[in-house]
């Protein structure tokens, strides 16, 4: 690889590790992701409606939250990866992050199932427990992936 | 208007077809020979709506030959003026060749655009080309796009048109066929959309024939026919707006379902665009503004969009210029121009029929809300079926609600309910001696119970709607009211009980279960039917289907969870049978309990469907929209210990 030619940085750039700003990137995140989701659910529903202004409304806003999104994903990652806290970068770090965060994720979400069917929500336990499942067999795929890569 | 050789342009010389039929006609499969026979049809069309022709006859022969004909202008004669071939010859033999390319000559191209017909003589076995025109009967051949007899004039005629037959590539297209029902419906949709065309299609020998005199309202009539009608007469709609030419039948039927035909340009858009979404809110904005205005609705009271289309027949026919759509098959029109069109023209004309027709008006309206306070219990049934203490484990009265309005319809309301081979499977999983005695729990219209005649004595049903237990009694011995929570029968009083699609509408199944477990002797067997995922990829994506359609849905129940359940309730022996059900979706979805937001939502999820979910689970889009799903179901046999 040819050497950088960009001029060494000036002054020292501090670790985003642990500090107030990385949470603020994270919470920013969550309602960047939860907004565009949000925002293009609704351009359907407007849709099926009959009011396309705010359908194309919506699907603009929804364009924008996702970039956005990556956006604040990209700085975050900076520090490490929001889901599981762990380094990413290369191909072979972000695939042993996520298969962390679905081996992981696949209890939580048992958890959840449990916590629902406690307080009498049958179906949302049951989808919970779903999406626990598809957890677990993306964990296997990934895994399946790291492996055939060794 | 001048269409002869002066109103041809070549573009571009032949590229290699054969090489890449692909990239030209989509596939080498069926779909990519449909192409072919639309690329042919769509030509006869364009002579049609430049208004040149009346008739356009298909065939297909027991060989897989299409041969199309029409009685337009004919392609001209004359030699091209900078290739020096005739015409024909160049417009089945020169990629972007055709009339399509000059200003003047149609009005209204809706084929793609000249690469059509090369196309068709490029990947076809045989091709042969006959125009009639200027007095005469001309002849060409090719096998593969390579000429096997030149253009030539073979006869005297009087009349004039184009007749095109061919035979696709076996070489390129494998055993593949198009499909022929498709082409039906686009004949008979083409004679209700351009006025004064009549078509015929021939196949196996018979010859079906579509002419109409009453245009887009016969097309209309024809969507709603075994509806029942909410007014006698379809809506009509012509107008032209900002020089887009918008032409619609509205016609308003008792049905769940809309269904929206809309074409641009006579080419079907079965995803839709602008021109829908202009339709629906001019719907939307007519019917809520005359509902208000007419005091039929509460100031308080919502209605929303998808109210107003529930049960909506309509036709929209859609005439512009380059209109522009969402990839290469044209089957999602983008322009916001069309839009506006069509909700200028459409609520202008809807308007004025409401205020013309009160009594027609009134019922249309009233179709709406009523939509609408069936969507808000919907909504109340999801956020009801749940459990918060043990005595009050669901609100049994929206089961009842349910299912007596389903009554009326139940055996047509969804595939998997009468299927024989999947009803098959429960009887045949018995048992039992033939003095047994079954129960049929939850037995709807008791086909399931039913499915053990012959094999027992006496089979008795139990459920909890009064309409079920009536529409039971037709074929089971004995049918009781009751609560599968609850049995109303002492320990022991069965040798057998069956149970089909039920767990999964109950929460804690493990109790109804737990009853079922009760009322069977020692030695007694239990069958029980469900269909469920595929595997961990697709459970999501089905619970979100199977949620949308029915708001009591609460058990997502994979098979290990199904044998968990009737292991742990005390069962033994437990043993499987699969069966694989092609399910109407569109049908499936027409019910009482989806609303019609939820509807367009469950078609979402089929059309957006992941890649690694499609990998696992069957389930077919055909060109017309329609959605076949594959379901995997499991019939559990298991047995009380003696």
């Amino acid at each position: 690889m040819a050497e950088s030619t960009l001029p060494a940085a000036r002054y020292a750039v501090p670790k985003l590790d642990d500090t107030l700003t990385r949470e603020h990137l994270e919470a920013a995140l969550r309602d960047e992701a939860v907004a565009a989701v949000e925002a293009s659910w609704f351009a359907r529903i407007a849709e099926i409606e009959g009011e396309p202004e705010a359908a194309r409304a919506f699907r603009e806003l929804a364009e924008q939250h996702q970039i956005n999104a990556k956006g604040t994903l990209d700085l975050l990652l900076r520090a490490r990866e929001p889901l599981t806290g762990r380094p990413v970068g290369a191909t072979a770090a972000n695939v042993a992050a996520l298969t962390r965060f679905y081996s992981d994720d696949a209890e939580s979400e048992a958890f959840r199932a449990t916590t629902a069917r406690r307080e009498g929500f049958s179906d949302i336990g049951s989808w919970f427990e779903s999406v626990g499942r598809l957890r677990a067999a993306h964990a296997g795929r990934l895994a399946a992936l790291r492996e055939g890569g060794e | 208007m001048r269409y002869d050789a002066s109103s041809i342009v070549v573009l571009a010389g032949l590229q290699a077809v054969r090489m890449r039929p692909a990239m030209y006609v989509g596939s080498t499969g069926a779909e990519g020979v449909m192409q072919l026979v639309v690329e042919v049809l769509q030509n006869a069309l364009d002579e049609a709506l430049a208004g040149h022709s009346s008739r356009i006859e298909a065939a297909v022969g027991t060989d897989g030959r299409w041969t199309i004909a029409d009685n337009g202008r004919g392609i001209p004669l004359g030699d091209h003026p900078t290739l020096r071939k005739p015409i024909p010859e160049v417009v089945v033999t020169e990629l972007h060749a055709g009339g399509k390319f000059s200003e003047g000559a149609y009005k209204l191209p809706g084929g793609l655009h000249g690469v059509g017909l090369t196309c068709v003589n490029a990947l076809s076995a045989e091709f042969t080309l006959e125009v009639r025109r200027d007095g005469g009967l001309w002849r060409g051949r090719w096998a593969r796009g390579e000429l096997v007899e030149a253009f030539h004039r073979v006869e005297d005629c009087g009349d004039t048109g184009t007749r095109v037959s061919f035979l696709p590539d076996p070489e390129i297209f494998g055993g593949a066929a198009a499909d022929a029902s498709l082409v039906e419906t686009w004949l008979r949709a083409q004679a209700w959309l351009t006025g004064g065309l009549s078509c015929a299609f021939t196949r196996a020998g018979t010859t079906v024939r579509f002419s109409s005199d009453e245009g887009l309202a016969g097309f209309a009539r024809w969507l709603a026919a075994n509806q029942e009608q909410v007014h006698a007469a379809p809506i009509t709609v012509s107008a032209a707006v900002g020089g887009i030419q918008v032409d619609a039948a509205l016609l308003w039927t008792r049905a769940f379902a809309e269904s929206v035909q809309c074409f641009v340009n006579h080419v079907h858009t079965p995803l839709g665009g602008a021109h829908t979404d202009g339709l629906r809110a001019a719907v939307g904005h007519a019917l809520t503004r005359y509902a208000r205005e007419a005091r039929l609705l509460d100031a308080t009271e919502p209605l929303e969009g998808s109210d107003t289309m529930e049960g909506l027949m309509v036709v929209l026919s859609v005439r512009m210029r380059d209109p522009h759509f969402e990839g290469q098959t044209k089957t999602r029109l983008l322009d916001p121009a069309a839009g506006q069109a069509v909700e200028a023209a459409v609520g202008a004309a809807l308007g004025v029929w409401l205020r013309a027709n009160p009594s027609d008006a009134a019922a249309v309206v009233g179709r709406a809300i009523e939509a609408g306070r069936a969507r808000m219990a919907s909504r109340r049934a999801s956020e009801r079926a749940r459990y918060e203490r043990v005595e009050h484990l669901v609100d049994k009265e929206i089961y009842r609600q349910q299912f007596g309005i389903r009554s009326k319809n139940w055996h047509q309301s969804a595939d998997w309910i009468t299927n024989s081979g999947l009803l098959g499977l429960h009887g045949g999983s018995c048992k039992l001696s033939e003095d047994a005695v079954i129960l049929d729990v939850c037995c709807g219209s008791g086909v399931v119970g039913n499915s053990f005649r012959g094999r027992v004595k006496k089979i008795i049903g139990l459920d909890l709607t009064p309409e079920m237990v009536a529409l039971s009694r037709q074929r089971l011995d004995e049918v009781v009211q009751g609560d599968v929570y609850d049995i109303p029968f002492p320990d022991n009083s069965f040798d057998g009980v069956c149970n089909r699609e039920v767990l999964h509408l109950l929460p804690q199944p493990e109790r109804p279960l737990a009853e079922i477990f009760r009322v069977i002797k020692p030695g007694g067997q239990f069958v029980v039917g469900q269909w469920v995922p595929f595997s961990a990829i697709d459970g999501p994506w089905m619970f979100q289907v199977t949620k949308k359609k029915q708001p009591l849905f609460v058990n997502n129940l994979y098979d290990e969870d199904m044998k968990r359940l009737i292991s742990e309730a005390g069962f033994v022996d437990i043993t499987t049978e699969e069966f694989l059900q092609w399910e109407d979706i569109d049908n499936w979805i027409n019910t009482w309990e989806t609303p019609q937001l939820h509807r367009h939502q469950i078609r979402d999820l089929y059309h957006q469907c992941p890649a690694e979910v499609k990998a696992v689970h069957p389930f077919e889009i055909s060109a017309s929209g329609a959605i076949r799903d594959c379901w995997r179901w499991v019939i559990y046999s298991a047995f009380k210990p003696a």
